[in-house]
């Protein structure tokens, strides 16, 4: 699974440590999440893209798309 | 969503203390380094191989409960090890906790039954009085590990 938060990271201008607080996680797992090695719930990549203001689509793809 | 119970993070360092006193204490057992703590107690079955003058069953009798204070505390603060929340408690480190219970279900059970096939007669006794506290401490090892090795994997911010 392919992730963009790294780059909604870098437009909203907020490190992976602030993302983990904002979203009650750990920093490593933003960190997990973001080289790939972790793919999230449902649940947190909801919270996740309304942090962002963004379809869950547009920070999550599979890797074929 | 509701998740599973977890004790909380404050019992985490009592219960590692209480955890590695006990386990010194479960280890000294063989070699007869134990009290004797000889208390009234009720019992559905007491009965001791080789001196069954002192059986009894569904009543009270004299019984030295040391092993059974160890055992206690043993596996209570094992558990409560295990599955205290951490400081910070997310999805992820559910998915370690779980992923160290598969680990430790399977490595306890395929020792074992190597174990079934290696050792017979008396000897196998010990085998299963090591297999009685084995999984919980499996469980702790696989979890703590898997944990520092998450952390350390993921501690440094990626910036490529």
């Amino acid at each position: 699974m392919k992730t963009k938060i790294k780059v909604f990271r870098a437009i909203h201008n907020i490190t992976q440590a602030e993302l983990a607080e904002k979203l009650d996680v750990t920093r490593q797992t933003i960190n997990a999440i973001e080289a790939g090695k972790y793919a999230p719930s449902v649940e947190l990549a909801l919270r996740m893209s309304k942090m962002f203001n963004v379809t869950v689509n547009e920070i999550f793809q599979l890797d074929d798309e | 969503m509701k998740s599973i119970y977890l004790f909380p993070n404050k019992l985490k360092i009592p219960a590692l203390v209480i955890f590695i006193i006990s386990l010194t204490l479960v280890i000294l057992i063989p070699f007869e380094i134990v009290y004797e703590l000889r208390v009234p107690v009720f019992a559905i079955a007491s009965d001791h191989f080789l001196s069954s003058e002192n059986s009894f069953y569904l009543s009270f009798g004299k019984e030295d409960i040391y092993n059974e204070l160890v055992d206690l505390l043993f596996f209570s603060s094992g558990i409560i090890l295990a599955f205290s929340k951490e400081k910070t408690e997310d999805e992820m480190i559910g998915l370690i906790r779980y992923k160290s219970i598969t680990n430790a279900t399977y490595f306890t059970f395929t020792l074992l039954i190597i174990s079934e096939f290696l050792v017979f007669g008396m000897p196998f006794v010990y085998i299963i009085m090591f297999f009685y506290y084995a999984f919980i401490l499996f469980l702790n090892i696989f979890y703590y590990t898997k944990l520092f090795i998450y952390k350390k994997q993921f501690s440094y911010e990626n910036e490529d």
